[in-house]
C-alpha cells in the first residue's frame, strides 16, 4: 500500500507544473502545491490513490480559482491601478529584438519581463521559480547574444 | 492580481548600455501586453474574471509577441522543481501538518529524499563540466543552474533531466542517513566541496553498504574534479545497487570513466543505457554520440 511519502514524491512534479500554469507564475504555484498536499495529508485515510494524480490536481485547480478570485477583490477594492489586462498597441522593436532564434526560451522570457513588462530581477526570480543570479546570468547571457548578432548583421 | 507586470522598467547604467548597443527603446508607456503570469491562466481558464479571459485570449491570437510570451511561459513554468522549491514545498507541510500524526515523520523524510535527490542530480558533474549558457566574449560570470542543465561531456551538449530517486538502503537506519547526505548535498550545493566529501566519506565508512552514500561522494568527488578518487566509489555504487534501474549511477560511473579517458569502458556502459526507454537515455545516447566524435 501507497504510504503519503510515496505518493508526494511521485506526484510533487506533476502537481507543482501544473499549479503554475494555473496561477502563471511558480512562487504562488508552491504554495498550493503544499496547501494540495497537505490537503491530502489530512484525508490521506479516506482518498483511494488509484484516484491520484486527479485528485491532487482537481484540489490544484481549486485553489488557483480561489487565488484568481481573491486578487480580483483585491483589484476592485484597493487602490485604483491600471488594469493589469488592457491591452495597447504592440512594439515592433520589441517583437523583432528578442525573438531571435538562438535564445532559448527562459533567456526570452526574462528579456520580456524585465525589460517590456518592467519587472525587476527580485520578481522575475519569484515568478519563474529562479535565483536572482540565475536571473541576471540570463539577461546578461541574452543581451551579449543579441549584441554579438547585431554587430555580425551589420558588418 | 496587480499592475506589476506593466511598468516601465527602471534599469540600471549597465543595462542601459546594453540595451542602447542593441537599438532598444523603452514603449512610452510601458508594455502593450497584459501582465505575463495572466497569459496561461487565461489559457486554462482559471481567471475569475470570465470575460477578462476572452479578453485576453482574444489578445493573444492578435499578438505576435504575447504568443510567444504564452509558448516559452508554458515551457519555462513547466521545469522540474528545483532543491529550493521541493525543499520550501516540503517545508510549508511540514509546518502545516498535525503533529501527532504517525505517518508524518515520513514527510519530513520524504522532503529531503526528494531535495537531496534533485540535488544530487543537479549539482553533479555535468554542471562541473560546464553549465548553460556558454560562455560569450565580454559576458560576465552567468552562474546558471537551470532545472534541466546542459551537459558537456567533451565538448558537445548533452541534456540532463533530472530525476529524483535517492532511496536508502543498508545496515544503517534509513532516517539518519537520509539527513546526513541531504546535509552534506546541502554543503556541496553550496559550493563547499571538501567539506562535503569529508562528511560523506565518513558516511561511506559508517555504511559501508548504502549505494547512495557511495553514489553522493562519488558524484561529489567528479564535481572537485577528482575522477580517480570518485571511479571506485562509483563502481561500489554500482555493485550495491540491489533496485530494478541502475540508470543513475551507470550514467555518474561513464562519465567518471570518460573524464579518466577511459573512453572505451565509459562507451560500453553508455550504449546499453542509450538503448532503454527511460529518461536518462537520451543523455546517454548524446554523450556516446560525443564520446564517438571525440574519442580522447
Amino acid at each position: 500500500m501507497a504510504t503519503f511519502d510515496d505518493v508526494y514524491r511521485l506526484h510533487l512534479s506533476a502537481v507543482l507544473r501544473t499549479a503554475a500554469r494555473a496561477v502563471g507564475r511558480r512562487d504562488v504555484a508552491e504554495e498550493i502545491t503544499a496547501d494540495a498536499f497537505l490537503e491530502l495529508y489530512r484525508q490521506f485515510d479516506r482518498i483511494d490513490v488509484e484516484r491520484l494524480p486527479g485528485w491532487l490536481l482537481t484540489v490544484v485547480r481549486n485553489r488557483a480559482i480561489d487565488y484568481w478570485r481573491r486578487q480580483q477583490t483585491e483589484r476592485v477594492l484597493g487602490p485604483a491601478a491600471a488594469s493589469p489586462e488592457s491591452v495597447g498597441p504592440v512594439e515592433p522593436n520589441d517583437q523583432d529584438l528578442f525573438a531571435h532564434p538562438a535564445l532559448k526560451p527562459v533567456h526570452r522570457v526574462c528579456l520580456v519581463l524585465r525589460y517590456q513588462q518592467g519587472l525587476t530581477r527580485e520578481e522575475i526570480a519569484m515568478r519563474l521559480g529562479l535565483t536572482d543570479t540565475q536571473v541576471r546570468g540570463h539577461l546578461q547571457y541574452a543581451l551579449t547574444l543579441l549584441r554579438k548578432n547585431l554587430v555580425a548583421q551589420t558588418g | 492580481m496587480t499592475s506589476e507586470g506593466r511598468r516601465k522598467p527602471t534599469l540600471d547604467a549597465d543595462e542601459s548600455a546594453a540595451l542602447q548597443s542593441i537599438g532598444w527603446r523603452p514603449a512610452a508607456e510601458g508594455s502593450s501586453c497584459p501582465d505575463s503570469s495572466l497569459l496561461l491562466p487565461a489559457e486554462e481558464g482559471t481567471l475569475d474574471d470570465a470575460a477578462m479571459g476572452t479578453r485576453i485570449r482574444a489578445h493573444v491570437e492578435s499578438c505576435a509577441t504575447c504568443r510567444r510570451l504564452a509558448a516559452d511561459l508554458a515551457l519555462v513554468l513547466a521545469e522540474e522543481p528545483s532543491t529550493q522549491e521541493a525543499g520550501r514545498i516540503a517545508a510549508r507541510i511540514q509546518a502545516g501538518r498535525p503533529p501527532t500524526r504517525r505517518s508524518a515523520r515520513w514527510l519530513g523524510v520524504a522532503g529531503l529524499l526528494t531535495a537531496a535527490a534533485i540535488a544530487a542530480y543537479a549539482f553533479v558533474p555535468w554542471r562541473a563540466v560546464r553549465t548553460d549558457p556558454p560562455q560569450l566574449p565580454g559576458n560576465s560570470e552567468p552562474a546558471i543552474s537551470p532545472p534541466v542543465p546542459t551537459v558537456f561531456l567533451g565538448s558537445r551538449p548533452v541534456i540532463a533531466r533530472p530525476e529524483p530517486e535517492l532511496t536508502v538502503r543498508g545496515d544503517a537506519p534509513p532516517v539518519p542517513l537520509a539527513e546526513q547526505l541531504g546535509q552534506a548535498l546541502d554543503v556541496a550545493d553550496g559550493g563547499d566541496l571538501g567539506r562535503a566529501a569529508a562528511t560523506l566519506e565518513v558516511l561511506v565508512k559508517k555504511n559501508p553498504v548504502s549505494a547512495d552514500a557511495h553514489l553522493a561522494l562519488g558524484a561529489t568527488l567528479l564535481r572537485a574534479e577528482r575522477p580517480d578518487e570518485a571511479l571506485p566509489l562509483l563502481e561500489r555504487a554500482r555493485s550495491l545497487t540491489k533496485t530494478s534501474s541502475t540508470d543513475e549511477v551507470d550514467w555518474f560511473l561513464a562519465v567518471a570513466l570518460a573524464r579518466a579517458h577511459n573512453t572505451a569502458r565509459a562507451s560500453s556502459i553508455l550504449e546499453p543505457l542509450c538503448a532503454k526507454t527511460t529518461p536518462r537515455a537520451s543523455t546517454a545516447c548524446l554523450g556516446l554520440a560525443e564520446l564517438k566524435k571525440n574519442p580522447k
